[in-house]
């Protein structure tokens, strides 16, 4: 109540009232609205797709991790599974986060960034893993974010990573003009660090 | 000379015991008169009326005699006692003949008849006795009867007729015996008539020389006592010398009225001026005299003492002439001076007059002014309502507020809920795609539907993360609204409190002001009373005012009073000169 600011209740009102009307619109949406979004979703679906080289076709499953987007070849991905608080494991390399259970089985998860040397900036609360899985050897990524199944040119993917350093090398395919890293997905299920045996 | 000599009482002694003893003799005269007359009545009554009532008890002896005797006939004997009867009865006859004969012993022819009457009944007698008696006691009633009905009846009539002469004769002495005492009232009349007139005459003679002898003097004083009562005293009157006490009267009539000369003499003096006379008084009961001299002995110092009252008089009626010249002048002064207290007090009436109009305008101007603050208090009251109101509207915005943030919870939980549905259908969409991609050539259009969920999904979790942010925004308006709730809440406890202490104030202002417009009634009430008051005091001063004009008037005629005084007092002065004391 201070200063003498005059309220303008009829406007007020008016406004909660078109609100009003929104939402019952919104929920309920008028025939013409609906038909106009129908067919512009049928029109979308109609556009002809544009013919590309097969071989040069490359499809990936796109995630973000640490500031960076990754790609996987879903050749060797069995499923992405929500993040559950995953159980710390002892004894195990400070990039293994622990195990969750996904359909009944056990599955391991491993944070790349400390696998990388990446700076671990927390996990945002999103967070989703990337079950690997071929011939019974099967773990599970952590990612941030997966953006889902993109379409890459096998012909424009950089294979030249001489500025790369570190682990992440031994590990990527290529690097898209986009700068997505491509990982092997195959090198990682059958990396040897990746398998601890360690005995205490 | 000598009755003219006698004293008056003796006078008077003598004449009255004159008349006494002659109507003493003339009483006398007359006593004896009637006392004759009274024994010859009592003659007449003694002498014949007694023989009468003798004749007549003699008759009636010889019928009762005569009828006992019938009575033994017709009885056939004389039982009974019959006989002792007769016997009894014939004793008393013969008694009263006796007395008769013993009375009548005056008239001679009376006397012869008595005779014959005794004869008669000694005839009568002897017949009963000798012849009737012894017929009845032999038994021979039928002759004796006979002998009854005629002989003795005849007896007995010539008896009757006898008695009757005799009472004739009787009644005849007695109207002589009347005329004679008439002839003997007749003649005391006559001499009484004459006894009287003598008496007259020697009265009238004694009563005249009585009256001539003392009323005659007396008249001549009375004349002369009327003469001094009307104050004619100038000459003097000769009276006979006598002896008797209207002699005496005469002489000190004479000395009284030389007296009362000489007393007129030394007034006349007195009258005069001349207060050197003196009085001697004649005896130490001689009231006028001493009266006289104590008179003149106190004329005589009273002149002296008037002489020195007049002057001082004369001297007091100067000052005092000069006293009230100068109260006249004072009264004058006063008179003034008033006229100007008047006219002060009607100023101070006009002024009076106008503050009670001033009054007035202010008890109605408190009048409204306690209407004003009654109003506001009315209005303060209705705030303070108002205010409590808005309290009370303020804790149920609150409310709302509250109630709206915790429906923007449940809505923030149900987005979380869309969100976790949105990332699940993401990763299903993913999955989906993977899946399509795995199976190849196949799965190409699966990988379009997949593609499109993941959209899909994508799109849910942006309007997710719209709808959070809208919500945040929500969240943040509700928490300033709630701040501001409370700070309005708190703004009008504030305003409560104040228009409480409004209120308060208002009211004592109310107490006040009401006191203020009784003070103010109370206040026109006296000036009204002050206002009747100054017209009282006006009304006063103007009473003083003509009191005072009277003043100066009754002044000037004290003034005038004064040397009238003082001219009294010198009149005086000359008169008082005349007496030579």
């Amino acid at each position: 109540m201070k200063g003498s600011t005059y309220t303008d209740w009829e406007a007020l009102k008016r406004n909660l009232q078109q609100v009003e009307q929104f939402l019952a619109n919104e929920f309920n949406p008028s025939p013409d609205s609906a038909r106009a979004r129908l067919q512009e979703r049928a029109r979308e679906l109609a556009e002809p797709e544009k013919e590309e080289d097969e071989s040069d076709r490359m499809e990936a499953l796109v995630f973000e991790l640490a500031q960076e987007i990754y790609a996987l070849e879903p050749e060797f991905i069995a499923e992405v599974v929500p993040l559950k608080p995953p159980t710390p494991i002892p004894c195990t390399p400070p990039y293994v986060l622990g195990v969750i259970g996904v359909r009944g089985r056990i599955v391991s998860v491993l944070d790349l960034r400390v696998f990388f040397d990446l700076p671990l900036k927390g996990l945002s609360d999103r967070n989703s893993v990337v079950v690997l899985s071929q011939e019974g050897r099967e773990f599970g990524l952590l990612t941030d974010r997966v953006a889902g199944i993109r379409v890459l040119s096998r012909k424009r993917l950089n294979t030249r990573l001489e500025h790369l350093s570190g682990v992440r090398k031994e590990y990527l395919l290529g690097v898209t003009p986009s700068h997505w890293a491509v990982l092997d997905a195959y090198k990682l299920l059958h990396d040897a660090r990746l398998i601890v045996n360690d005995r205490i | 000379m000598f009755y003219r000599n006698l004293k008056t009482a003796n006078k008077l002694i003598l004449a009255f015991s004159f008349i006494a003893v002659i109507v003493v003799g003339a009483l006398i005269i007359a006593f004896q008169g009637l006392q004759q007359i009274h024994q010859s009545q009592q003659q007449i009554f003694d002498e014949q009326f007694t023989q009468h009532m003798r004749i007549k008890d003699l008759m009636i002896n010889i019928n009762e005699n005569r009828a006992l005797m019938l009575k033994m006939v017709v009885q056939r004997g004389a039982g009974g006692g019959l006989l002792d009867e007769v016997k009894r009865s014939s004793l008393q006859g013969e008694k009263l003949l006796g007395e008769l004969n013993g009375a009548a012993v005056r008239a001679s022819e009376a006397q012869d008849l008595l005779h014959k009457l005794r004869d008669q009944w000694m005839a009568f007698a002897s017949a009963r006795e000798k012849t009737i008696i012894p017929l009845i006691a032999s038994g021979d009633f039928d002759s004796a009867a006979t002998i009854l009905t005629n002989e003795q009846a005849e007896r007995i009539g010539q008896i009757r007729e006898l008695g009757d002469r005799i009472i004739n004769l009787g009644e005849h002495s007695i109207q002589q015996a009347l005329a004679q005492s008439e002839a003997t009232v007749e003649g005391q009349r006559q001499t009484i008539m004459v006894v009287i007139a003598a008496i007259l005459a020697l009265m009238t003679a004694v009563v005249w020389l009585t009256s001539r002898s003392i009323a005659g003097p007396l008249s001549d004083l009375t004349q002369w006592a009327e003469q001094i009562a009307e104050g004619d005293l100038m000459y003097g009157r000769e009276f006979e010398r006598r002896e008797d006490e209207v002699g005496m009267l005469s002489q000190a009539f004479s000395r009284m009225g030389e007296n009362l000369r000489e007393l007129a003499k030394t007034s006349e003096a007195i009258a005069k001026g001349d207060l050197t006379v003196t009085v001697t008084p004649r005896s130490e009961r001689d009231i006028l005299g001493n009266a006289f001299s104590a008179m003149i002995g106190n004329l005589q110092s009273l002149t002296a003492d008037l002489k020195e009252g007049v002057a001082v008089l004369s001297t007091a009626s100067r000052e005092i002439m000069a006293s009230t010249g100068q109260v006249a002048s004072s009264a004058q002064e006063t008179a003034t001076a008033i006229s100007e207290i008047t006219t002060t007090v009607e100023e101070v009436k006009q002024t009076a007059s106008v503050s009670n109009q001033k009054a007035k305008h202010v008890t109605e101007a408190a009048q409204r002014t306690l209407q004003v603050s009654q109003d506001g208090r009315r209005a303060v009251e209705a705030t303070q309502g108002s205010m409590s109101q808005i309290r009370q509207q303020m804790h149920a915005v609150a409310e709302s507020i509250v109630r709206l943030s915790e429906q923007s919870q449940a809505i923030a939980e149900i987005v979380a809920t869309v969100n976790d549905l949105a990332e699940q259908s993401n990763l299903l969409g993913v999955n989906a795609s993977i899946e399509a991609v795995k199976s190849g050539e196949q799965g190409r259009g699966f990988s379009v539907v997949a593609q499109e969920v993941k959209t899909l999904a994508d799109q849910s979790k942006q309007a997710t993360g719209q709808v959070r942010n809208i919500l945040n925004d929500i969240q943040r308006a509700m928490n300033k609204a709630v701040m501001v709730a409370e700070q309005s809440s708190k703004a009008v406890d504030g305003g409560y409190q104040q228009a409480q202490l409004s209120g308060d104030a208002i009211r004592m202002l109310t107490d006040s002001i009401e006191e203020s417009s009784g003070a103010a009634l109370q206040i026109a009430a006296s000036s009204q009373q002050q206002l009747v008051g100054m017209d009282q005091v006006a009304s006063a001063m103007e009473s003083i005012k003509k009191a005072s004009q009277d003043n100066v008037e009754g002044t000037k005629q004290a003034e005038q009073a004064a040397r009238n005084l003082h001219q009294l007092g010198l009149r005086m002065q000359n008169r008082i000169a005349q007496f030579n004391a």
